[in-house]
C-alpha cells in the first residue's frame, strides 16, 4: 500500500523560515529509529494534517548518489499502512520515517520511486538520522528541511 | 617404490580434495569480510572538499571500515570551522552560473575572463557563496553536513602531523575527533589492507 501511494511533493532543498514556525504551531521530540529527533511542524501544516483525508507521512530522505542529497518525501497513506512500527506518529494524522536510498545515476530530477531510486540497505541508520526536521505547509504544498546538530 | 606410488596417491587425493572445498572455503571468508576503504585526502578548497566526505559517508554507510588520512590542503577539512573556498581560476572546467532566477538564467554558464577573476577583489568569496548557494538549493548535504555524518558512522579520520608542524598548525585548531597525527608510515599498511584506496 505504501509503495503504490502516490508522492504529493519531494521537497528538496526547501527552507521553513523560523517565522512560520512561531506561533501555535507543533514542536516536539520524537523517536527515529532509536534516535531523539527535534521536530517542528508549522500551524499551516497541522491545519493540513487535520484537514486530510488520509494520514500524511514524510519520509527523510538521504540521497547517496556522487553527491549526498537531503530530501523529504510526503505522501498520503492508507491508515493501516500507518503502523507505528514503520513510522513514527508526530501527531494524529502525520507520521515520519527515515530512509537512505541510492542511485544508479545522478538525475537530479529524480522524483518517483521506480529505479533508479531504490531503498539501500544501510548500516546502522540511526547514525544516519538526522537531529531535527522542519515541517510547513505552504501555497497548497507539503514542503521541509531536516539537517544535523551542527548546522542548527 | 611402493611409498612413491602411495605419495602420489595422496597428492593426486588432497589436490582432489582441494579443488573441491577450496572454492567455497574462499567464498565463505570473502562473504565474512568486512570490506574497508582508505582515503588520502590532499585538498582543501571547497569543490575537492566534497569527494572525501561523500566517499566515506556512502562507505560507512554500507558498513564498511573507513579511514581518511588528511595531508597538506586536506588538514583545512579538520579544522573546527571549515575555511574552504572555491576559485574559478584556474579552473576551467568549473561552469559560472547563478543559483537565482529563471530557469535559462540559472542554466546559463557565465563566461568570465580571467582578467576579472584575478583582478576583482572579493571574487573568490563570491564564487563560494554562489556555490554554496547553487548546492544548497538543490539539497545537496554541506561539507560540515557530510563530515558530521562520517564521525557519526565511525569513520576515522587521522591528520598528517609533518603538514601541521609545516603550516604551523595548532592541534587544538582541529576538531577533537581526530584520533591520531601521524605520518605516512603509519597510514600505508591500512591502504595496503584495504580494499580499496583512493588519493584524493
Amino acid at each position: 500500500m505504501v509503495a503504490n501511494s502516490e508522492t504529493l511533493n519531494l521537497s528538496i532543498g526547501d527552507q521553513v523560515p523560523d517565522a512560520r514556525l512561531a506561533s501555535k504551531s507543533y514542536a516536539g521530540v520524537i523517536d527515529l529509529k532509536g534516535k531523539q529527533v527535534f521536530i517542528d511542524l508549522s500551524s499551516d501544516a497541522v491545519r493540513a494534517s487535520a484537514e486530510s483525508a488520509m494520514p500524511i507521512v514524510c519520509e527523510v530522505e538521504l540521497y547517496f548518489s556522487c553527491l549526498v542529497r537531503k530530501q523529504i518525501r510526503f505522501r498520503e497513506i492508507n491508515a493501516l499502512a500507518a503502523d507505528e512500527t514503520k513510522y513514527t506518529r508526530v501527531i494524529p494524522g502525520f507520521f515520519t520515517g527515515f530512509r537512505a536510498v541510492a542511485t544508479q545515476q545522478c538525475r537530479i530530477k529524480d522524483v518517483g520511486d521506480k529505479p533508479p531510486v531504490e531503498t539501500m540497505p544501510i548500516h546502522k541508520p540511526e547514525r544516519f538520522v538526522p537531529d531535527w526536521i522542519k515541517i510547513d505547509y505552504r501555497a497548497g504544498q507539503w514542503v521541509g528541511e531536516y539537517g544535523f546538530k551542527r548546522t542548527i | 617404490m611402493n611409498t612413491v606410488a602411495a605419495n602420489n596417491d595422496m597428492d593426486q587425493w588432497l589436490n582432489q580434495k582441494l579443488d573441491e572445498l577450496l572454492p567455497s572455503k574462499i567464498q565463505d571468508i570473502e562473504a565474512s569480510k568486512t570490506p574497508s576503504m582508505a582515503i588520502i585526502a590532499t585538498k582543501g578548497t571547497l569543490d575537492w572538499a566534497y569527494p572525501p566526505f561523500i566517499l566515506a559517508s556512502t562507505s560507512a554507510a554500507l558498513g564498511w571500515d573507513t579511514s581518511i588520512f588528511f595531508t597538506f590542503y586536506g588538514l583545512l577539512l579538520l579544522k573546527k570551522e571549515i575555511p574552504s573556498e572555491v576559485s574559478p581560476l584556474g579552473n576551467p572546467a568549473m561552469p559560472m552560473k547563478m543559483p537565482f532566477g529563471p530557469k535559462w538564467f540559472q542554466d546559463f554558464n557565465w563566461p568570465m575572463p580571467n582578467l576579472l577573476m584575478a583582478g576583482v577583489p572579493g571574487f573568490e568569496k563570491v564564487a563560494t557563496g554562489l556555490m554554496k548557494k547553487t548546492f544548497k538549493s538543490k539539497g545537496v548535504a554541506t561539507v560540515e553536513e557530510l563530515r558530521e555524518l562520517c564521525l557519526e558512522a565511525d569513520v576515522k579520520m587521522v591528520a598528517c602531523q609533518m603538514t601541521v608542524d609545516v603550516f604551523g598548525f595548532d592541534n587544538s585548531e582541529f576538531i577533537p575527533e581526530v584520533t591520531d597525527y601521524v605520518g605516512a608510515t603509519y597510514f600505508l599498511p591500512i591502504a595496503k589492507d584495504s580494499d580499496v584506496c583512493l588519493f584524493i
